[in-house]
């Protein structure tokens, strides 16, 4: 991938790491989670792909 | 013999706290059953980004220079826009990203020593090539050899197939897109 040429450098020492906190509630580790159900690509629409409407 | 004069020379260097954010591509591994989900950088080997670990960012130089290096092209990649994630080859993941440490900006993005995803969300990567991220969020998501997770919307999982793209299971990318956020800790991507 292409970023285009260098401008200038930037030493970032961030005060607290953005990284998820292990011991928040809703990441304590839970039952084993269960497997997801296969779908049949039976139902699948046979329309051709369409652009999303604009805005 | 030429001697090559680093760019680095005249480059303004500054001074932060606050990780800058940007937005990145990702391809995606998993079990059929999609259990241990891995983003993995969508170009050549790279090391995995691992759940609830910062990424750090490596060069095949490393004796040369740490990463990122002015000169080189190493480094952890992420864009000011999301539309130049458009050209990325195969992404399965679109999200944005915190870097921190020793980063270089660029013209229209970041390379940078450190980084970890802060909102994640699948996509459809034929949609997002043709439309961007509005209208790439995905039905399913095919499940191929080597572990390899590639989501689809219904019309382009028909295409992919009739070209010879026939995931071996299909799982409900809902589902994988939750437990993927679920995995690193992250929020999902605004849409």
């Amino acid at each position: 991938m292409n970023i285009g040429r260098p401008k200038r450098i930037i030493e970032i020492a961030p005060a607290e790491l953005p990284l998820p906190d292990p011991s928040m509630p809703e990441l304590e580790p839970g039952p084993a989670p269960s497997e997801p159900m296969p779908i049949e690509p039976a139902h699948a629409p046979s329309e051709p792909a369409e652009p999303p409407a604009t805005p | 013999m030429s001697q090559r004069i680093s760019l680095a020379r005249g480059l303004e260097t500054m001074v932060s706290t606050e990780p800058v954010l940007a937005w990145r591509a990702w391809s995606l591994t998993g079990r059929r059953d999609g259990a241990e989900l891995l983003l993995r950088p969508v170009a050549g080997r790279s090391r995995p980004w691992k759940p609830m670990e910062r990424a750090e960012a490596a060069c095949k130089h490393a004796r040369l220079h740490g990463a990122p290096n002015v000169d080189c092209s190493c480094g952890l990649h992420a864009t000011h826009e999301v539309d130049t994630l458009r050209r990325t080859r195969c992404p399965a993941v679109l999200g944005r990203v915190a870097l921190w440490g020793r980063v270089v900006e660029h013209d229209l993005g970041y390379r940078a020593q450190f980084g970890y995803p802060q909102r994640v969300g699948l996509i459809c990567q034929f949609c997002f090539w043709q439309w961007g991220q509005l209208g790439s969020a995905p039905t399913v998501v095919g499940w191929f050899p080597r572990d390899e997770l590639v989501p689809f919307c219904w019309p382009h999982l028909e295409v992919a197939a009739r070209y010879g793209m026939e995931p071996r299971r299909l799982l409900p990318a809902h589902e994988l897109d939750l437990r993927l956020r679920e995995t690193y800790g992250v929020d999902a991507l605004p849409w």
